[in-house]
């Protein structure tokens, strides 16, 4: 039987519960405020700014969409020269800048050449190779709107007949006034 | 019958109800608790970067932005600094990550297409997240880090875009890429 007595001690227990959940269920919200910023970005595919093109020495392979190719030329004891080993053209009617700089290369200690750009009167010399020394030594280079310049082997020989030496370079073509750069790859075959 | 027994059902009953009462006034008391301040200003926003594509948009407050992207057929395009993240503020140190949102998918637009990669960089050029998409047939696959870092005050970061097309892809071809610069401060 329940009596008042039973009765009181429920209502304290029961009061006791409710104050606990009460309590328990206060909290202290801290927080920091949260935004964000939207990029919507429309990547179109277009035409390449500038073409590379076999030249009149004939001894570039072009690979597809004209943006790499490979000069392959023989290289001996006697001192050669391809004025016309690759055609540089910019399709564009804006100003385009020009770089040629290595990012490797194999058995080049046997070659000795001047690589540079050449528009038929000056030689704006890029890359020298004197045994196992590669130096880059040029400056950007300012390839008018619809003009086309040509990448010039100078002074090309072997100073020892050993194998096939590589040079691997990239064309790097930066718009004016900017950091905005492609790179097209060129290697160059020493046979 | 016996009075006691229904008084005490009825005043248990009582007790249970003012529980559940109570109960349910403190979950509203935990809501109420709830207090911030609003201001209006943005601590972050964007910037133009050297490398402002052209033809893109920049939205009211330089809090949303439209870019106007090209890629080039087997070559990489990068804008070494497409955009500017700017901390206004010379005391507050917010701290930013990139997320993804959505990209075009599942086409064969997707296919000529090699990668789209958007480069969180701080005031040094320490990369400090990405969103690299690189293609898989029809579909872009999304390798990503995307941590909060934080912002010292007056930081300039910037936002590097890489992109490259397929070897014979088709001109004119265009995809749609969204994504967020959450800011929390």
């Amino acid at each position: 039987m329940i009596t008042v007595k039973k009765l009181r001690k429920i209502e304290k227990i029961v009061l006791v519960l409710a104050l606990f959940s009460l309590f328990r269920a206060t909290r202290v919200v801290s927080g920091s405020t949260f935004f964000q910023m939207s990029i919507q970005a429309y990547a179109t595919i277009s035409s390449p700014p500038i073409i590379l093109q076999n030249g009149a020495n004939n001894v570039s392979v072009i690979y597809a969409n004209n943006t790499s190719a490979k000069i392959s030329v023989d290289a001996n004891a006697t001192s050669t020269t391809y004025t016309y080993a690759l055609n540089v053209k910019n399709n564009e009617g804006g100003t385009q800048l020009i770089l040629l700089e290595t990012f490797n290369y194999t058995g080049i200690s046997k070659i000795n050449a001047t690589i540079g750009f050449y528009d038929n009167s000056t030689f704006e010399k890029q890359i020298i190779i004197e045994g196992e020394n590669v130096t880059e030594v040029g400056s950007y280079y300012n390839l008018a709107s619809f003009s086309t310049v040509h990448i010039r082997i100078a002074d090309l020989e072997e100073n020892i007949t050993d194998g096939t030496a590589y040079l691997h370079t990239y064309l790097r073509i930066r718009i004016p006034n900017t950091s905005t750069y492609t790179l097209y790859v060129i290697t160059f075959e020493f046979k | 019958m016996n009075k006691k027994p229904r008084k005490a059902i009825k005043f248990i009953t009582l007790l249970v109800s003012a529980l559940l009462i109570g109960t349910a006034s403190a979950a509203i008391y935990y809501s109420l608790n709830i207090s911030g301040t609003v201001t209006t200003a943005v601590t972050v926003c964007f910037g133009q970067g050297s490398d402002w594509p052209s033809g893109s948009t920049m939205g009211t407050g330089n809090t949303s932005v439209s870019l106007s992207l090209k890629a080039y057929p087997n070559t990489t395009l990068i804008y070494e600094q497409a955009l500017k993240v700017n901390n206004t503020d010379n005391s507050a140190t917010p701290s930013i990550k990139l997320r993804h949102i959505s990209i075009t998918n599942n086409t064969a637009d997707v296919g000529n297409f090699t990668f789209i990669r958007i480069v969180l960089l701080d005031d040094s050029s320490v990369q400090k997240g990405y969103l690299n998409y690189t293609v898989s047939g029809n579909y872009f696959t999304l390798d990503s880090s995307t941590n909060y870092e934080t912002m010292d005050a007056s930081d300039v970061w910037s936002i590097r875009i890489e992109t490259k097309a397929a070897t014979n892809a088709q001109a004119g071809i265009s995809i749609n890429l969204q994504i967020a610069v959450d800011v929390q401060e």
